[in-house]
């Protein structure tokens, strides 16, 4: 579009606004430069156009501005310095934010009035029940040399007991195999014919047994042989078995009922002859008196010297002593040595009982 | 710890924690159960307790309690607790110290257990994120938004006066 006297003010404003492009700011030029009187007019649009005071500034900028938190870092610094999160430098730069601003002032005066103070007066009412004691636990340390001793101590003990018991056994082993001193009379009574004593015993028996006929001897016979398979001691036998003699004796004589006497009940033994069909009331008649020395009850050690198990009566109480002297000395020993004591105060030696804390 | 730490601990700890947990909970009965289950448990875990962070240890027993116990009573009281706190609404309060409390009952028991810590026990943003469970930045903008919270309360209360 071309210049000229009737639109040229339109012109003028958007040279003033600097919408022209260069061709057509040129094209403006050179219409005033052949229009001087039109010049002026240019020079007056010119001169009306404002410039920004650049002497004016915004005062709080800094009010405006937000952190990632939300507050203004003014806010944010006076909440730090409330908080007591300040270097001495951010101190320092707050308290000046502070004086030279006075809405700054007013935040910061809120900020304190809101800050809590400890209440002292409040206090736990009964402090008492939440102090607590440890309960004394006892530990018993042990040194090397408390440990050899144990270990001596229980070495000594099984030792002793090895040899102990392994001697018993020996013993009991002659014992058996010794029949003169033997204490079941079944086993001695069919290695060896009865004694002229015994059969005189027999005899007795025989006359008191008079009135058993042949068949109930048989049946006597055959019910002993099934007693004998279930029984193996003689002592057994002696205590279990009915015996043929009280039995018919109740039935078929008149003499007076005998009072009851476990030792007097005899098993007849599985013998094939009526002679040692009899043997089992001979033995009723010689059990008690043996029964009574074979008693292993102390007291009775004394009476038993004159039977024939005098030896092995005589025997266990020796090695009772010589245990008990045994761990009376290892027992003093180790009470020396650690100063612990380790009986009661019946003199009893107590073996279990220790606690070790792992 | 030893029996000794543990003791000691009691006598220069029990009033802090009890203050700081009476403070939120308001409730005293309620807050001595919770100091108390606190040291209980400090006392059965004092093999494991360090004595020179027995007390962090202690308070975040005690929050944590509180916490517990908060939930629990808020499942059963929970009309109760809004109710009274329209009624309070009602009633502006008169004084710094009763505006303060106030604003205080008005933030979240986070914020207040934050305020508390703060104030009270001038823990900083890490130790109190290790009592809470919450992280430095989160204590940082929580413990910020409540202050301006408080502030804000205080400036409306004191324009309406």
């Amino acid at each position: 579009m071309n210049i000229n006297r009737h639109n040229y003010e339109e012109h003028f404003v958007l040279y003033m606004d600097n919408e022209l492009s260069h061709d057509e700011k040129k094209m403006v030029d050179l219409f005033v430069q052949q229009n001087p009187d039109l010049e002026e007019e240019l020079t007056m649009l010119l001169q009306s156009k404002l410039i920004a005071d650049t002497s004016l500034h915004f005062d709080e900028k800094e009010m405006l501005l937000r952190t990632e938190t939300g507050f203004s870092p003014s806010t944010e610094l006076l909440l730090h310095y409330t908080d007591n999160e300040l270097s001495a430098e951010e101190k320092q730069q707050a308290e000046q934010l502070i004086s030279q601003n006075p809405s700054v002032k007013t935040e910061w005066d809120y900020l304190q009035k809101v800050k809590l103070q400890p209440e002292e007066n409040i206090v736990f009412p009964d402090k008492s029940v939440l102090y607590r004691k440890e309960e004394p636990v006892r530990i018993i340390y042990f040194n090397w040399k408390r440990i050899a001793v144990a270990a001596t101590l229980l070495l000594a003990v099984s030792t002793a007991a090895f040899i102990i018991f392994s001697d018993k056994k020996e013993t009991n082993a002659g014992y058996a195999a010794e029949p003169s001193k033997g204490i079941t009379p079944s086993a001695e009574e069919k290695q060896q014919p009865a004694p002229i004593k015994d059969e005189n015993q027999v005899a007795v028996i025989h006359t008191k047994e008079s009135p058993v006929t042949p068949k109930e001897q048989l049946a006597t016979k055959k019910e002993t042989r099934s007693q004998s398979k279930n029984t193996q001691s003689g002592i057994i036998k002696e205590n279990t078995s009915p015996s043929l003699a009280d039995t018919q004796g109740k039935n078929e004589n008149n003499l007076p009922e005998p009072t009851y006497n476990a030792n007097m009940k005899r098993p007849i033994e599985s013998t094939e002859n009526l002679a040692e069909l009899n043997m089992p009331e001979k033995k009723a008649l010689t059990i008690p008196e043996e029964k009574i020395s074979i008693q292993p009850v102390t007291p009775a050690y004394a009476h038993s010297l004159q039977s024939s198990n005098e030896l092995i009566d005589a025997e266990q109480p020796e090695k009772k002593n010589a245990l008990r002297g045994l761990l009376r000395k290892v027992t003093r020993t180790f009470e020396k040595t650690t100063n612990i004591k380790a009986t009661d105060d019946e003199d009893r030696l107590l073996i279990a009982g220790l606690s070790i804390k792992l | 710890m030893t029996e000794k730490d543990y003791n000691e601990c009691v006598t220069l700890y029990a009033d802090n924690v009890y203050r700081f947990i009476l403070k939120n909970l308001r409730h005293e009965e309620d807050a001595r159960d919770v100091v108390q289950t606190a040291f209980e448990k400090m006392w059965r875990n004092r093999a494991e307790v360090d004595a020179s962070r027995s007390k962090s240890y202690l308070f975040t027993v005690a929050y944590n309690q509180m916490i517990d116990h908060i939930r629990k009573v808020k499942r059963v009281q929970l009309k109760e607790e809004f109710n009274e706190d329209l009624r309070t609404q009602d009633k502006p309060a008169n004084n710094l110290k009763k505006i303060l409390e106030e604003a205080l009952s008005r933030l979240s028991e986070t914020q207040r257990s934050l305020v508390l810590l703060k104030d009270y026990e001038g823990y900083s943003y890490d130790e109190i994120g290790k009592i809470t469970g919450l992280s430095e930045s989160q204590v940082k903008v929580y413990l910020h938004r409540a202050r301006v919270q408080l502030k804000d309360y205080l400036v409306k209360m004191e324009n309406v006066i």
